[in-house]
């Protein structure tokens, strides 16, 4: 089974029946372009000035509803330091979202998005979707990427694109909304091809097989 | 109550009583209606091919029998758009609509010389009729057992279609329908036609030959021979199984085929039958002659042959079944599941202890002292079933090291065709075809492309885990009747990995960590490999740090020294020079600590990872991610004595220091934070005095002990989705001998991106689907190669004019097309033909091929199927009648013999049709 579309929650080796389909999401950019405070405002609706630079990765779990089907999201953050770069790459993989976000207050941020997207290409899944994010724009005085720049590499790159602000509550819900929705349709698309394959995010009753204990090496 | 008493009284006042068989008139009489079947049916033209169908099945019952009433009806057997499927009426009513009356369909039918042995339908050839209602009984119980019940039945029905004016013909089964006795009737009013069989599990031998069954068919009429008859009109066809003499087939083992995945048949070739049906189209009586001592049939003046390729195998399978075969549910139970590899090979292996100094110092009993010097075996290794220059040979290969002596792995080699040919002696010429054969079955294309058709989770091809994918599913071929050959490589290449291992030699190709996009054996192989380099990079530091310390010299900046420098080895773990000075300090440079390498992790070591992550809160998730980052600062003190936070986040974290401001950023000072709390707790420790955070040696070990203990089922597991993918990369080598058709293209496209689910998802279900799809892919090419070396061979020994190119690939196409067409297509399709005419270059390839010159007079005479149609159009009963068509068709098998009778009579007998 997918790692992505695998429940793990609480109970470890339980599926855990209180959702349909389970996505595994991702957030990158540089350091301090605002990926932690976007996701809590996102998950608990909050705001801080500033939080504790992220060590490692770490993660959080919403579940919303599309249509009749519940989706669980478990939205990984990861740190933007180069140092943590081989720890976050390796959770490229199953990841079936990337929000690959950029500060419109610094132009380094955003001239790295290209290098993102190479990772992403590098250590992903085929089919992974992905959204451009410009965080910050509520901070316009001191925006130095325009709208437009924005866009513009967004085309160039085949993604979708957002201008957010975590601290003003900007987008940030239409972001997860649309990543969730392009998913959803390139999942339906798939099925549609072929109805052999299965979609990577595995529908419960497909009674997820367990690996032997032994594959596992928990070294 | 007197008054209930009198209105629960009722009257009977109708006297009938409706038996069963009047239920049954009523209700077959119902479906004629409801198919309007009540006048002239239209004629069929000829130009169409038509098979006959079931297009309505109903239910009668008479008494407690339940009868299944079915229409057969004709469609068009081709799907050309063009051919309508309109019935159409015969042009001669068209033209002469006014002179005459419109003929009898049933007698038109039969008497339609077409309806020869090119139709393909088998009641259409029996009676010659396209238009039908069968009756059968429902279930086994309610069979009519014999011909009474029958005629009682047929009298009935005779009743009803005369009655309803219907024309179309009526059968009803005795018995069991696959005894094929039947009994029909079928009347315009005025002539009628009665059709019968007979099947007899041995017929009278005066009656097997065409002279024979043409007197039979005439005294059937009762007609005696004269010359003022019509003659009969006859058609033939004769079915010859010919054996073919060669099919036994021997893998040929060769250095240049060693390392390559094995394909072609297991053992022997796909064919050893050849079928020709030559059939003589209608000639007339006299013409030719059959009788118990001569035949003019001779095979190879008929008007034409159908052919077809049949083997006696019960399978066809070939070697990538054999590989792949493995994973499947009831192999993988048979394996014991408690045994690894080592104790599978039971006594041809003894485990070394692992040198251990205290264990030389127990010794438990007496026994175990030995005096003097005993002999300790050398080779500690595995002792057979592989040969050791052969398992060499194989390691030597999974590790991509230089075979240094490819004549001693030829001669190897050359040992095991030996073997397997021991059994049976062949001839040179056999051998020469044997070898030819192997080359086209082993077909290796030095400009395959062989990239990927999808992103599939197995190892990369040039790995080791590749190599070691196919040695293991090669060795199990190769030795097929020694079951202990793959866990006897696989303990070697274990002995191999670990004396690789402790040399810190390469093991696994790795490039820029861990590769997810592998499976988890491919990982576990990267993963000793970084193992090897961390402890090649630690004996490096250890030994460099070593001479650092030895050294009482000062270590005096150079001058020229910049950042890109790279320092020597020094005891502060000093990398380079970061370029800026110390912010409170500023005349001291700040340097870049050598640093630890983060620990890499397999998927399965993140999953583990994650696990445990979920189970932990936000607090402590942080705490257990924060050793690389205290390990930072205890090399970044080291190296740089008197630095603060700030210059800490300078090098690690430049964003949350402002160069210009000389301000840290706002998150970096939250009150006690865990940054600002591990810097103030971490003490100057330069790497190489640190605790490792990648501990190479306890993962190593870890993987290695897995890899010792694990179960052949396992190693198969972990081979299971590199085998897959070298697999479907075979067929499509194996296939680029020959053009490939878009359609077969697609559906290989879509086949690996199914293998790309199943690698990744781990399904059984799609793993179980290209197994199917590669077994049938590779029987079809087995197929297609021996069709082709047969040609080959044929055109050797033909004289000219030979056939063609293109005649020989589309003869293989369509014996391929039958051959799939009878082992794997269930749909109701008829089974596609391949007619040929004898004395065509294609048609005398046949005969070379089934060395039909050698065929016998006593052999043809007694052909393995013959079959007779006979058609007499002729008075009957009496000179002075109508004539009109009777038709015999015999169908004379060894086992089998079967005559259908199609009798015509211009008077009406039957008593119904007065009614």
């Amino acid at each position: 089974m997918a790692a992505g579309g695998q429940p793990q929650g609480a109970t470890p080796g339980q599926p855990d029946q209180n959702f349909d389909y389970m996505f595994k999401l991702l957030i990158i950019g540089n350091s301090s372009v605002g990926k932690t405070s976007f996701l809590f405002r996102y998950c608990d609706d909050s705001f801080t000035s500033a939080f504790v630079s992220t060590v490692g990765i770490d993660f959080k779990v919403k579940t919303v509803f599309r249509g009749d089907k519940r989706v669980k999201l478990q939205i990984w953050d990861t740190a933007g330091q180069e140092r943590y770069r081989t720890i976050t790459t390796a959770y490229y993989r199953g990841a079936m979202g990337f929000i690959l976000m950029y500060d419109i207050t610094n132009e380094e941020s955003f001239n790295s998005v290209q290098d993102w997207c190479t990772q992403i290409k590098t250590y992903s899944w085929e089919n992974a979707q992905v959204v451009l994010v410009g965080n910050k724009c509520d901070m316009d005085s001191e925006r130095v990427v325009s709208m437009d720049r924005g866009r513009q590499l967004a085309d160039q790159l085949g993604l979708e694109f957002f201008e957010t602000s975590a601290k003003e509550n900007i987008n940030v819900k239409a972001v997860f909304e649309k990543l969730v929705e392009i998913i959803c349709d390139k999942m339906a698309e798939s099925l549609d091809k072929d109805p052999q394959q299965q979609p990577k995010g595995q529908k419960l009753e497909a009674n997820p097989t367990q690996k032997p204990a032994q594959q596992q090496c928990n070294c | 109550m007197a008054e209930i008493e009198e209105n629960t009284v009722f009257e009977i006042n109708d006297f009938t009583i409706v038996t069963d068989m009047e239920h049954f008139g009523a209700a077959f009489e119902g479906i004629l209606q409801k198919y309007e079947f009540s006048s002239r049916r239209p004629c069929l033209s000829n130009d169409v091919k038509y098979r006959l169908i079931v297009t309505d099945t109903n239910m009668i019952s008479i008494g407690e029998n339940k009868l299944r009433i079915e229409l057969l009806q004709p469609v068009p057997a081709s799907s050309n758009p063009s051919n309508d499927v309109e019935f159409v009426e015969a042009p001669k009513d068209e033209i002469e609509e006014d002179a005459h009356v419109i003929p009898f369909t049933v007698a038109e039918e039969v008497a339609n010389l077409k309806h020869g042995f090119e139709v393909t339908d088998s009641f259409l050839l029996k009676f010659g009729i396209r238009e039908c209602i069968i009756i059968s009984p429902n279930d086994s119980s309610g069979t009519f057992t014999d011909e009474n019940q029958v005629n009682t039945v047929m009298g009935n029905i005779k009743t009803i279609l005369h009655s309803s004016r219907c024309e179309v013909p009526v059968f009803c089964y005795i018995k069991d329908q696959s005894l094929d006795m039947i009994s029909g009737y079928a009347s315009d009013g005025n002539s009628t036609y009665n059709f019968s069989s007979v099947v007899l599990r041995n017929i009278n031998r005066r009656h097997c030959s065409m002279t024979d069954l043409l007197y039979l068919f005439k005294e059937h009429l009762g007609a005696s021979i004269s010359a003022f008859h019509e003659e009969v009109r006859m058609s033939s066809r004769f079915t010859h199984v010919v054996p073919l003499k060669q099919s036994k087939y021997f893998r040929n083992h060769t250095v240049e085929t060693f390392g390559l995945l094995a394909t072609g048949p297991t053992s022997s070739l796909p064919f050893d039958i050849l079928e020709i049906a030559a059939t003589w189209r209608f000639f007339r009586e006299n013409s030719l002659t059959e009788n118990h001592s001569h035949s003019d049939f001779d095979i190879n003046y008929s008007s034409y042959w159908n052919i077809k390729m049949k083997s006696t195998k019960s399978s066809l399978l070939g070697v990538l079944d054999e590989i792949l075969g493995v994973y499947r549910e009831d192999t993988r139970k048979a394996i014991r599941s408690d045994l690894n590899c080592a104790l599978i090979l039971g006594k041809h292996y003894t485990q070394k202890e692992l040198p251990n100094a205290f264990q030389k110092l127990t010794i438990n009993s007496a026994s175990e002292v030995k005096i003097g010097k005993h002999a300790e075996t050398e080779d500690s290794g595995t002792n057979g079933p592989m040969p050791p220059a052969l398992m060499k040979s194989w390691v030597n290969f999974i590790f991509n090291e230089a075979e240094s002596d490819n004549e001693s792995l030829a001669h190897e080699l050359n040992m095991l065709n030996a073997a397997s040919m021991s059994e049976n002696q062949l001839s040179d010429d056999e051998l020469v075809n044997n070898v030819k054969l192997d080359t086209l079955f082993n077909y290796k294309n030095p400009k395959s492309a062989n990239t990927f058709l999808a992103p599939y989770k197995c190892a990369k091809k040039s790995t080791v885990t590749w190599r070691l994918a196919i040695a293991l599913a090669n060795a199990r071929v190769f030795m097929s009747d020694q079951p202990r050959a793959e866990p006897q490589l696989w303990v070697e290449f274990l002995l191999k990995l670990r004396e690789k291992y402790e040399k810190m030699e390469t093991v696994e190709k790795v490039y820029n960590g861990i590769d997810h996009l592998q499976c988890s054996f491919s990982q576990k192989m990267q993963m000793l490999q970084l193992c090897i380099d961390a402890r090649q990079k630690r004996h490096r530091m250890l030994d460099s740090a070593h001479s650092a310390n030895n050294s009482d010299e000062f270590f005096d900046a150079n001058e020229s020294f910049n950042a890109e420098t790279i320092l020597e080895p020094n005891n502060e773990g000093r990398l380079k020079l970061f370029g800026l000075n110390l912010v409170e300090i500023p005349d001291v440079p700040m340097y870049i600590p050598v640093t630890q390498d983060a620990c890499p992790l397999t998927d399965e070591m993140i999953d583990a990872r994650n696990e445990h992550l979920f189970s932990l809160d936000e607090e402590d998730r942080v705490h257990l991610q924060m050793e690389l980052v205290k390990s930072d600062m205890q090399s970044f003190k080291a190296a740089n004595a008197g630095a603060v936070f700030a210059d800490f986040l300078r090098w690690h974290s430049p964003k949350d220091y402002d160069e210009k401001t000389n301000t840290i950023s706002e998150r970096m000072l939250i009150s006690n934070n865990v940054w600002v709390r591990s810097w103030e707790a971490a003490l100057p420790i330069p790497v190489a005095n640190q605790a490792r955070i990648f501990n190479d040696t306890k993962i190593a070990e870890e993987i290695l002990e897995i890899f010792n203990n694990a179960t052949l089922d396992q190693v198969r597991e972990w081979m299971k989705p590199t085998v897959f993918a070298a697999t479907l990369e075979r067929l499509t080598e194996i296939e680029s001998s020959y053009g490939v058709s878009e359609e077969k293209q697609k559906q290989r496209t879509k086949t690996a991106k199914i293998l790309a689910n199943a690698t990744l998802n781990n399904t059984p279900m799609d793993y179980n689907e290209i197994s199917k799809y590669c077994s049938q892919i590779e029987m079809i090419h087995n197929m297609k190669v021996h069709l082709m070396q047969l040609f080959e061979n044929a055109r050797e020994k033909m004289h000219p004019p030979y056939p063609s190119e293109t005649d020989v690939q589309s003869a293989i196409k369509q014996l391929v097309n039958i051959a799939v067409h009878n082992l794997w297509d269930n749909s109701t399709d008829e089974e596609p033909t391949f007619v040929i005419k004898p004395q065509d270059p294609i048609g005398r390839a046949i005969a070379v091929i089934g060395k039909l010159d050698e065929l016998t007079e006593q052999q043809l005479i007694n052909g393995h199927r013959k079959e007779y149609i006979f058609n007499w159009k002729h008075s009957c009963p009496s000179t002075t009648t109508i004539p009109m068509t009777h038709r015999m068709y015999a169908d004379l098998r060894s086992d089998k013999h079967s005559l259908y009778f199609s009798m015509a009579n211009d008077c009406n007998f039957s008593n119904s049709s007065y009614l």
